[in-house]
């Protein structure tokens, strides 16, 4: 299977999803396993937490894999102050490799 | 009193022992807190014990350690029973001391049972007086991410609070293919357990209900101390709130402590103690900053809380002038002093407003001008030495000065020629007034920038309360200065001669290919004009606001870190000056603000008498 690895860059937020969402609808569409790279996320907000762990739970549906190759503490802080760490967690979200 | 118990095994018990009698009799009358005395008791009783190697001794304090730390930490009740059982353990402790006293040897059935017996005691404890928990349910609406509501912020101003646990609720999150991105599909259920006051957790919500439900419900406290007839006399101690000052009495205990190993394995210094000594220092550093950890929390506040103001107000404004104003702000992270914080509100949303009332233009005056129709408006947070930097920037219409003049004599303000924007904008009154009253309250300065279709700028600069710089210290005109280090570039030694006069630029010295211009720092401290002449003397090369400039200095010193208190806040605000600093021998130094001293000073260029060889530059 296909990999497509998606890079989160340092900033992502609300306004970064109106091209990354599209991306990523295109992609449950796809027979391809995808891997985040969020190792350099500097800033990120709940409207792409939530819109990420929305995609990672309907990606397993569709029999996607998702990893995540790395992940920035800010990232991570900021998951563990939604309460969303866990939900993460259980969705492979923050299963860094 | 703690550096007593060093010395011989005799000496140690027999001050150990007192001390335990002092406290277990001050304990019975109710006459003293537990918080200081006993802590300093174990903490000594364990590190004199560890340098006299009886480790049996220090195996029990760990426990009680443990079980005291955990009170101070929230994480066990500080009852009545508590008490008890804390006293008993005093009482085993002595025991054990006596046991140890007599054969050097303890039994290690007591050591075992007690900590237990501890354990057993506190687990049923209720919570600590004053200690509530809340149930806080956060609903937004769906459009709260879109109008700049982020729950990141508001839970992060919640865990200053106290300790706060979340979980998310998610049933309203659709399928991904279905969600709109930016629209806000999940709730939160978070509890709090905080010492602070109902207002104080409404405060965090301020200003977001209109996009956001929320209800705060405080827990009943179904453990709530039953006193019985055998724990009465301790009921008075019980209600002594453990807060955070206990928790500092706790760590500066633990500090008197370190410093008495230290001094201990000085005296008897050998070469095989210096693991122990490296891991005094280290326990040095983590006590350090432990009590940093408790007092941050205490008096810094993230900028987000005031940009959550800002935006509720700008959103209000704009929808009532029909303007689409896109509202950006960054450094919402950024810790600032609470009460710096709070009085900065008001200046925030006033400028904020008064950008989206008169800055940006109408959406329709702004097509015809050819701008994008929605408007920008810009708060930026950064902390630059030992300053907090806040800008407020529109793309507007500019401040037209001719408005502004007119304006200000409208409000019998006096105009003179000279008057720069930022004192034609104050002068013509309004709320702009107080925006300068609060920020000069701050010992702080507000910057104007401004042209004609382009926008306004407003920039805050803030003084910090207390900062800590690694610094240079320097000596020039027999008085010692700390020179930040961010600008030193570099330090040497020069010849009179290597200093050249040109009069155009004054003096100059060639530095990497360029020439520089030179100043005697001893002449820009004293602002004179009287130059000294040179000796032989020491260059520190500086970066001043990009500038690369040469100080003659007499001497340099240790380079250190230092606290830096601001004159501004601690004294009055004094222009060249970032505040002042205690050194090592407890006299003051003033840290030095090179881009203040610049700014005031005139250039050498302007001087009559060149004392350094006159020279001629090709441009």
């Amino acid at each position: 299977m296909a990999i497509e690895v998606i890079k989160c860059g340092q900033v992502l937020g609300i306004v970064e999803l109106e091209e990354l969402y599209p991306r990523l609808l295109s992609l449950l569409l796809e027979e391809k396993s995808i891997v985040f790279d969020g190792g350099d996320v500097e800033q990120v907000d709940t409207a792409a937490l939530q819109l990420l762990h929305a995609f990672v739970k309907e990606a397993k549906i569709h029999g996607h894999r998702v990893h995540w190759q790395s992940v920035s503490d800010i990232f991570l802080q900021s998951a563990r102050v939604l309460g969303m760490a866990h939900l993460m967690n259980n969705g492979g979200l923050l299963n860094v490799d | 009193m703690t550096g007593d118990m060093t010395g011989s095994p005799t000496l140690f018990f027999q001050q150990s022992i007192e001390r335990l009698d002092l406290i277990a009799s001050e304990l019975s009358n109710d006459r003293l807190s537990l918080n200081t005395v006993l802590q300093n008791t174990v903490e000594d009783i364990k590190v004199v014990a560890t340098a006299l190697n009886l480790l049996q001794a220090t195996d029990f304090t760990d426990d009680l350690e443990r079980v005291w730390n955990d009170i101070h930490t929230n994480q066990r009740a500080l009852t009545p029973e508590t008490k008890v059982s804390l006293l008993s353990a005093i009482v085993l402790l002595k025991d054990r001391l006596l046991d140890l006293q007599q054969d050097n040897q303890a039994t290690s059935s007591s050591t075992d049972e007690t900590p237990q017996y501890i354990d057993q005691s506190v687990q049923r404890d209720p919570l600590p007086a004053g200690l509530v928990i809340w149930d806080i349910d956060v609903k937004p609406r769906l459009n709260f991410l879109q109008t700049g509501g982020e729950p990141i912020h508001l839970f992060q101003a919640l865990a200053i609070l106290g300790e706060v646990t979340v979980d998310v609720i998610e049933d309203s999150l659709p399928l991904f293919s279905e969600l709109e991105p930016g629209l806000c599909y999940l709730s939160w259920h978070l509890t709090l357990k905080s010492y602070a006051p109902a207002e104080d957790i409404d405060a965090i919500f301020d200003g977001i209900e209109a996009q956001c439900d929320i209800v705060i419900v405080q827990q009943e406290n179904p453990n709530r101390p039953q006193s019985s007839a055998s724990t009465a006399s301790y009921q008075v101690l019980a209600e002594a709130k453990p807060d955070r000052l206990d928790i500092l009495q706790g760590l500066l205990a633990k500090l008197t402590t370190t410093q008495l190993t230290l001094s201990h394995l000085g005296e008897y210094f050998s070469p095989k103690l210096l693991p122990k000594f490296n891991a005094g220092l280290e326990q040095l550093a983590q006590h350090t900053q432990a009590i940093e950890n408790v007092i941050r929390p205490m008096r810094l506040w993230p900028m987000s809380f005031a940009y959550r103001h800002v935006q509720s107000r700008v959103d209000e404004h704009a929808e009532a002038l029909g303007k689409d104003i896109k509202l950006i702000l960054s450094g919402e992270l950024i810790e600032i002093d609470k009460t710096v914080l709070q009085a900065l509100i008001d200046p925030l949303v006033a400028l904020a407003c008064n950008a989206v009332s008169h800055g940006i233009e109408s959406p329709i005056l702004r097509q015809q001008q050819g701008k994008l129709a929605n408007g920008v408006l810009q708060l930026s947070c950064v902390i630059d030495q030992g300053q907090t930097i806040i800008e407020i920037k529109d793309d507007g219409r500019g401040l037209d000065k001719g408005e502004l003049i007119a304006k200000a004599t409208e409000q019998g303000g006096i105009i003179r020629e000279t008057d720069t924007l930022e004192q034609l904008v104050f002068t013509a009154g309004g709320s702009m007034a107080a925006v300068q009253q609060a920020i000069n309250n701050l010992g702080g300065r507000l910057e104007v920038t401004s042209l004609p279709s382009e926008g306004t700028t407003f920039t805050f600069y803030i003084p910090q309360k207390d900062w800590i710089i690694d610094g240079q210290v320097i000596k020039v005109a027999g008085e010692r200065y700390i020179l930040p280090l961010t600008s030193v570039i570099a330090s040497f030694e020069i010849e009179p001669q290597q200093i050249k006069y040109v009069s155009s630029q004054g003096e100059i010295y060639l530095f990497n290919d360029e020439y520089i211009p030179v100043i005697q720092l001893a002449q820009l401290l004293a602002n004179s004009s009287h130059r000294q002449p040179y000796r032989q003397q020491l260059l520190t090369i500086v970066n001043v606001d990009g500038q690369v400039i040469g100080l003659v200095v007499d001497d340099l010193l240790a380079q250190q870190r230092s606290l830096v208190k601001s004159l501004a806040t601690h004294y009055r605000p004094v222009v060249g000056f970032y505040g002042a600093t205690v050194m090592g021998d407890e006299s003051v130094v003033l840290v030095l603000n090179m881009a203040a001293l610049i700014r005031g000073y005139k250039m050498p260029s302007q001087q009559q008498y060149p004392l350094a060889d006159e020279v001629f530059i090709d441009d």
